[in-house]
This record gives C-alpha cells, sequence and structure tokens, in this order.
C-alpha cells in the first residue's frame, strides 16, 4: 500500500515536472525571470511618473522663488534640436559589453520635458558566446540635478522592449533572457552610481598684440603685447524645459597671461 | 519518507524562488491616476510663466550681462602696470626758434633721440548698450624718460627728462557675432588725444613741453574676439569599437554656429544662433 502511494505520488511529480519544464515555468522562477509583463509595464509606469512628479515640483519650486532665473554671469537657452544634434553623433557607435558581446546604437533621440528629459535608444547586442542577438529599444527618464557643485544625472528606464532571438543551447530561452533584460535594465539605478558631470571648465581666449607707428608733432611707436586670458566657467544651473534646457554659468578665477 | 520530504523540499524551493518584487496592476493604476493630473496642473503653471520669456527662435540663445564683460575689463585694467609700451622715434625737431644777435644768426633747437614709457590701463569699464553699440571709458596714464638733444647758443648738449603721459577718453564698439561662438568688440574709428608733458632744461633753456599728440582708436585696440562659453570644437566620448583597451575614445567634432544675430539691451547682449555638428577630419 505504501509503495503504491509513494509510485502514484512519483508518478504525478513526474507529469507536473514535465509540463513545469515544457513551459519553462521552474526555470524561470529558478533564473528569478517569472514576471508578469502588464504588472512590470504598469510598475515602470508608475515609477517613471513618480520620478517625474517629484522633479517638476522641483522646478515649479525653483521657479516660485524670489531669484529671476537669468541671474548670472551668462544664461543660455539651448533647444532640443541641438541635444538631439549631438546624439545623432553616436548612431552606428559599436561598443563592447564584455570580450563576447557587443552591441550598436541604431537610433538615440532626447525630448525634453518640464524637469526632466526622455532619452529614446534603440540597439542590437550580440553574445557570439552563447549565439544570442537582441533587438532593444528603450526609454529613460533622465533627471539633472546640481548637488554639493556636482551635476548628478540619473537615469531610469522604462517601455522597455527586448526581442531576443537565441540559437543553440539557450534556443528556447527566448522569454527567460527577455525577462531577466527587462528585470536588471529597470534595477539600474540601484546597481550603478548616479553620473557625475563635472561643472567647472577651464576656457581661454587671446587678444593679439598690436604695433602702430604714429608721425605727429612727436613721432612715437605704440605697442601693446598678445594677452592670454584664461578664466574658469562654473555651471551655477541647469533646467529643463518644454523642448528646451537652460544652463546658467558664471565666470570666476579670470587671470591675465 | 526520505523521498516525500525532498520533495517537500523542492516544493518550497521552487515557491521561495521569485524574480522581483512588483506592485499589483490595481496598485499601479492608481498611482499613475494619482500623478498624472498633478503633473499636468504642474507643466500649466510652469508653461504659463515659461511663454512670457523671450522664446527661444533660435538653436542657442545666450544672454550676457554688461557686468560680466566688465569682470573681464576691470581685471584687464588692474592686471600690471605696462599694458602699452611707448616707444619715442627720432623726431627732428620738436621746438625750434631763430635768433639773431649782433647780426649773428643762430637756431636754438631740441630734437628726440629716443625715449620710452610704460603706460597702464589705469581704467577700463564697458558703461553701456547703446544700439549694438557698446559705449566704454579708458583711462591710460605712464611716466618715462625720453632722452633729448639740441644747440642752445650754438653749444650743443644733451638731457633725458621725465615725460608723463595721459589719455581719458570715452569710446565704443560695435558688436558683432562670428559663426564660430565669438562675439567680437570692434572699435570704431576715434581720434583721441594723447597729452604728453616734460621739461627740458637745455643749458641755460627752460622749455616746458605741454602737447598733444593725435592717436586713432583702432591704432591702439584692436578687435577684441570674445567667447560666448561655446568652443567650435568639441570632443565626445564614444564607446571604442575595439574590446580591450580604453572603454571610450574621444572623437573630435566640429561646431558651426549658422545664422548668428546680435541685440543689446538692458544692460545685457544677446546672442541667437543656429547650430550644426559634423565629425573634424
Amino acid at each position: 500500500m505504501k509503495s503504491k502511494l509513494i509510485s502514484v505520488l512519483l508518478f504525478c511529480s513526474l507529469i507536473i515536472l514535465l509540463f513545469s519544464i515544457e513551459s519553462c515555468s521552474i526555470v524561470k522562477k529558478m533564473a528569478g525571470a517569472d514576471i508578469d509583463s502588464l504588472q512590470f509595464a504598469k510598475a515602470r509606469e508608475a515609477k517613471i511618473l513618480e520620478i517625474r512628479l517629484n522633479s517638476i515640483k522641483k522646478l515649479k519650486k525653483r521657479l516660485e522663488n524670489n531669484s529671476p532665473i537669468q541671474n548670472a554671469d551668462m544664461s543660455f537657452f539651448i533647444s532640443e534640436n541641438v541635444i538631439n544634434n549631438l546624439a545623432q553623433c553616436y548612431i552606428g557607435s559599436k561598443g563592447w559589453l564584455d570580450a563576447t558581446t557587443s552591441y550598436t546604437v541604431d537610433s538615440v533621440s532626447l525630448h525634453i520635458l518640464n524637469g526632466a528629459s526622455i532619452l529614446s535608444i534603440k540597439m542590437k547586442a550580440n553574445s557570439s558566446k552563447f549565439n544570442v542577438d537582441v533587438n532593444m529599444a528603450l526609454d529613460c527618464l533622465l533627471d539633472l540635478e546640481m548637488v554639493n557643485n556636482e551635476l548628478i544625472t540619473k537615469i531610469e528606464p522604462f517601455n522597455i522592449s527586448p526581442i531576443v532571438d537565441a540559437r543553440g543551447i539557450l534556443g528556447a530561452s527566448d522569454e527567460i533572457i527577455s525577462n531577466l533584460i527587462k528585470i536588471n535594465l529597470a534595477d539600474i539605478g540601484n546597481k550603478f552610481p548616479p553620473f557625475k558631470i563635472p561643472v567647472d571648465f577651464a576656457n581661454e581666449f587671446k587678444i593679439n598684440r598690436t604695433k602702430t607707428n604714429i608721425k605727429d608733432r612727436i613721432n612715437l611707436s605704440v605697442i601693446s603685447p598678445d594677452i592670454l586670458l584664461k578664466y574658469n566657467i562654473k555651471i551655477h544651473e541647469i533646467l529643463m524645459f518644454d523642448n528646451r534646457i537652460y544652463v546658467a554659468v558664471n565666470i570666476n578665477n579670470i587671470d591675465i597671461h | 519518507m526520505k523521498i516525500l520530504i525532498t520533495y517537500i523540499l523542492c516544493g518550497l524551493f521552487l515557491v521561495a524562488c521569485s524574480s522581483m518584487e512588483l506592485p499589483t496592476t490595481e496598485q499601479s493604476d492608481t498611482k499613475i491616476k494619482q500623478f498624472t493630473p498633478e503633473i499636468d496642473k504642474a507643466n500649466d503653471y510652469i508653461n504659463a510663466i515659461m511663454a512670457k520669456a523671450v522664446p527661444t527662435t533660435k538653436d542657442i540663445n545666450a544672454n550676457i550681462k554688461l557686468a560680466t564683460l566688465n569682470k573681464i575689463a576691470n581685471k584687464l585694467a588692474y592686471s600690471k602696470n605696462d599694458d602699452i609700451k611707448i616707444f619715442f622715434a627720432k623726431t627732428n625737431p620738436i621746438f625750434s626758434e631763430h635768433k639773431s644777435v649782433l647780426g649773428i644768426n643762430y637756431n636754438n633747437y631740441v630734437n628726440i633721440d629716443t625715449g620710452y614709457v610704460a603706460m597702464n590701463l589705469k581704467y577700463f569699464n564697458f558703461d553701456n548698450f547703446n544700439n549694438n553699440r557698446l559705449d566704454a571709458t579708458i583711462e591710460i596714464e605712464g611716466k618715462g624718460n625720453i632722452y633729448v638733444n639740441g644747440k642752445y647758443t650754438g653749444v650743443p648738449a644733451s638731457v633725458s627728462p621725465e615725460i608723463y603721459l595721459y589719455l581719458k577718453e570715452s569710446i565704443q564698439f560695435d558688436i558683432t557675432p562670428t559663426d564660430t561662438g565669438y562675439i567680437v568688440l570692434k572699435p570704431v574709428p576715434k581720434q583721441l588725444t594723447l597729452k604728453t608733458k616734460f621739461s627740458v632744461k637745455l643749458l641755460q633753456w627752460d622749455l616746458p613741453w605741454n602737447q598733444s599728440v593725435n592717436l586713432q582708436l583702432t591704432d591702439l585696440i584692436k578687435s577684441m574676439p570674445i567667447s560666448i562659453a561655446f568652443n567650435s570644437e568639441l570632443t565626445l566620448p564614444k564607446p571604442s569599437a575595439q574590446f580591450g583597451g580604453e572603454q571610450f575614445t574621444l572623437e573630435p567634432y566640429l561646431i558651426d554656429f549658422k545664422n548668428s544675430s546680435i541685440n543689446s539691451a538692458n544692460k545685457s547682449i544677446e546672442f541667437k544662433s543656429f547650430f550644426q555638428i559634423k565629425p573634424k577630419k
């Protein structure tokens, strides 16, 4: 009786195991890639809106204070077109994630909103070791903030859409790899520290030497030497508005050579 | 029994394997419905304020304050004491008089041989914008020595008196943009008066000298290009196409500023330009 019960249990377990392996649910669970796509997408959308709300509230508060925005030595409004011009330089760029995984950037564009920006990227990655191709499209919310004289850039990916083509030994793992990519990218803010951009730049320009001979009641030559003017430009503030970025800079440490 | 325990443990292990904690779809929807109108409201407020700001008609709108130009001008004035060097060239004569005593004619005269004065740019300030022209004031002064020779009552002599030079004038600059990220301050031609003062005592001849020398402003100050903080060259970090070594390489690009224009008002200059970037070959 006992041995019959054990046999039935074993048989049922075997059936369940076969179904599970076929649907990959065990492998998905074990790989940590068991997510519901709609639930994941909604969670990302809510997170992105929360970050956007915080950024736009900060911008609103900044505009409400008494200091006018053009209160620096030099200020610039730079249109979205300029940033996209710079972004276009990265199209076709090829890089390496590791010795056997390369990627190519297919397209890059930036849309500037009040308080934040959305960077849209399409790229292709290929792992020659595991024979996997990934076509990836994703959006990233970019947030810039001046903290303690450093410009901190935070990136939050969303709308992550990897299309995986796995061959060979990983041939049946497209969905698992796709989910793993989504999960890892969604967590990128915790895994990597925010980018810090320098805010202080050295600059210089030259006033050229002049020499003039004068013939008047007294003959004389007037000579002014070459002057090299060195100075530092320091970013005072960066604000993002619809379709444009505002940058305020101050000039200091002016030195004459 | 051992097999049963093994199965239970495997089941518990599989249940414990989870990928990431996610809020439910309903929880996310609630947040989305809460955040979206708040974002829209803040957007409306910000857009209303920014609609009153100067519209961005070109790719780059730069605003430079008059006070910023004076930061540079004042530094130029206070930096050193020999901003301009004046070398006196041979001038024959700077003064002469014809005399006749008991039927004997002779000339008393003074020539300048050489001389040097180091002039200090004592004051340089941009005062006002005026229809795309910039009013400014400069003050220059200096002392030095000149070497003179001459004859008095037929007797040759030479001395090296001290000479004092001074100039204070209001001047103007035309402001023009370039397509290389500079604005150029070009002096508007004007005749300046350099006051010279020295006293020659040649033997028994006391000769005070107080004359003005005419200079052209464009001889003293040439066009000054001022950077608007953008270099015409840019390097961008790009991923390295080869694995190993540096992860990023720096590639040079050229910036073209097109259709640049200048407008000056309210104690500041506004520079506007379109922008193009291309690889530097």
